[in-house]
């Protein structure tokens, strides 16, 4: 099982996208769907189930994102079924038990979570890290303005999504290492577990800081910091992505407006 | 070409020299070997040589540039290229056709031409296809080719190799060095550090570095037959040339300045066939 929202290859209207685009209808995706009502929520669903069909990602994939949130969703919805009214107070315990008031607004709720979840994974699913990032840095431009380094802090978002798959291959690696001198990382309850996670914390820091030095001598050695950077990607915006942009934004905007 | 002269380094101020009077040549298109035992100041060399590291006494002149003159740095790193030992530090992209590209991208090249190269670069390296793999599941051999690549893309006319065929097995290597060749071929000038002597038989000069001095700079020949020489420095001598000096220990008549496995099998025949026809053994 792959983690959530894990990137997957594609040539869909959805992946070949503007990063830009796909972060800004993200964010606006969600803010509408906070505010929306059950009516609203279902032309929502809609939209987002034509939005994955465009994606061309298999439809279970996109779904099976719900699982981790899965206890997160019941006790959100446990919770909004028990309190509920204009005073907010805990109703069951009042004697009163449910109530379709209280139901709806838990329905509402979990529903509108589910979405954004839903929404999320679709963005991340369809969008490789680096060209997250690359859009990132490109939306928070105009704060160079004022003195934020964005493309150092870009540059160093990146690193820390290349280096985590080796850092946890090193961390393996070492506690094998370790396995082999004879500790035993099952034993000793939990201070034993925490004097063994010590043991391999100093280790994987000290590569983590040597690594650290030479990627920095090697990517200032491949030319970085000499100013203006480019992508394989020509960070441009079309009229498909301007157009998808707007799309989204009447077809999700305009229903919470009308009602 | 780079040129270095009387260049003396050292990391900080009241330090000993890690470097110490330095003068060397590297012309356009050569392919120099540089050997030495470890910290003899191999790498500290190379590095000064594109700017990373500045020298602490003399100068480094690169086409021209001088690398401690203001704003020549960029420039002068677009000119000569590191590959630096470990591939998986020099690796930044989370693919292989975005690593490939992370250096014309510093040179803020129009996308359409980033493609161009990425492809071609990872074309020479034969990587071809493997443009939209993770560069996390390369093999080792793999990734060396890639952190080559990602050197080839920024066109450099000067190419540094720290040790590019450590950690890899036979085939990894004949690859790795065939690319060199290949890369050489074209024109580029190799600076090859090398703990295998036979990796840099073919190099058209040897550089040998002692406690931060250059104590011989010559042809391959010259170095490698020097018996007491590599020795002295705890190298190792190339097969071919211990084996010719061993039998001349033994006391058989062969020549001892052989580089290669061809040239020594083409000595002993010559002397196996001399002894059978009874003729008189040749003494060099």
């Amino acid at each position: 099982m792959e983690g959530f929202g894990v990137y997957v290859p594609g040539k869909s209207f959805i992946h070949g996208r503007d990063p830009r685009v796909k972060i800004l209808a993200s964010i606006f995706l969600s803010i509408v769907i906070m505010r929306a009502g059950l009516s609203v929520l279902v032309l929502h669903s809609l939209l987002m189930a034509g939005l994955v069909i465009l994606s061309r990602l298999a439809v279970l994939r996109v779904i099976s994102s719900l699982k981790p949130f899965l206890s997160f969703f019941a006790v959100i919805f446990v919770l909004h079924c028990l309190v509920w009214g204009e005073s907010d107070t805990v109703h069951a315990v009042s004697g009163e038990l449910l109530s379709t008031e209280g139901l709806i607004r838990a329905l509402t709720v979990t529903w509108r979570f589910a979405l954004m979840v839903i929404a999320a994974a679709l963005f991340t699913m369809t969008t490789k890290p680096s060209e997250l990032i690359a859009g990132i840095g490109r939306l928070l431009r105009p704060a160079r303005a004022v003195g934020v380094p964005v493309q150092d802090v870009a540059m160093m978002m990146a690193l820390a999504l290349r280096f985590m798959p080796i850092f946890l291959d090193e961390w393996q690696r070492v506690r094998t290492a370790q396995m082999a001198r004879g500790v035993d990382f099952r034993k000793g309850g939990l201070p034993g577990k925490v004097r063994t996670i010590g043991t391999l914390a100093l280790p994987l820091l000290i590569n983590s800081f040597r690594t650290a030095e030479e990627t920095a001598t090697a990517i200032e050695g491949r030319g970085y910091g000499a100013g203006e950077f480019t992508h394989l990607r020509e960070f441009k915006l079309t009229a498909a992505d301007c157009g998808a942009l707007a799309a989204i934004c009447i077809a999700a905007g305009l229903p919470l407006i009308a009602s | 070409m780079i040129r270095l002269e009387h260049v003396g380094f050292r990391y900080n101020r009241s330090g000993p020299l890690v470097l110490d009077d330095i003068n060397l040549v590297i012309d356009n298109g050569e392919h120099i070997g540089i050997i030495g035992p470890n910290g003899s100041g191999k790498t500290t060399l190379v590095q000064l040589m594109n700017a990373l590291l500045l020298p602490s006494e003399g100068r480094i002149i690169v086409d021209g540039l001088k690398t401690t003159d203001a704003g020549t740095a960029a420039e002068i790193r677009r000119r000569v290229g590191i590959v630096f030992q470990n591939p998986e530090s020099q690796i930044v992209g989370m693919t292989v056709e975005e690593d490939t590209a992370f250096g014309p991208g510093n040179l803020a090249l129009p996308a359409q031409e980033i493609r161009r190269r990425v492809d071609d670069c990872l074309g020479a390296v034969g990587l071809s296809g493997f443009q939209e793999r993770s560069t996390h599941k390369l093999s080792g051999g793999e990734k060396r080719l890639l952190s080559i690549a990602g050197i080839l893309a920024m066109q450099p006319r000067h190419i540094i190799f720290d040790e590019p065929t450590a950690f890899l097995d036979p085939a990894g290597r004949e690859r790795v060095l065939a690319v060199i060749d290949e890369i050489n071929r074209q024109g580029v000038a190799i600076i090859h550090i090398s703990h295998h002597m036979e990796d840099i038989l073919g190099a058209d000069r040897i550089i040998v570095l002692k406690d931060g001095r250059i104590v011989r700079d010559g042809a391959p020949r010259q170095i490698f037959c020097d018996p007491f020489l590599l020795a002295g420095l705890q190298l190792d001598i190339p097969a071919a040339a211990a084996l010719m000096q061993k039998l001349r220990a033994a006391g058989e008549p062969v020549r001892t300045d052989i580089l290669t496995l061809d040239e020594a099998v083409a000595e002993i025949r010559s002397t196996v066939c001399g002894r059978r026809s009874e003729a008189q053994p040749r003494v060099p």
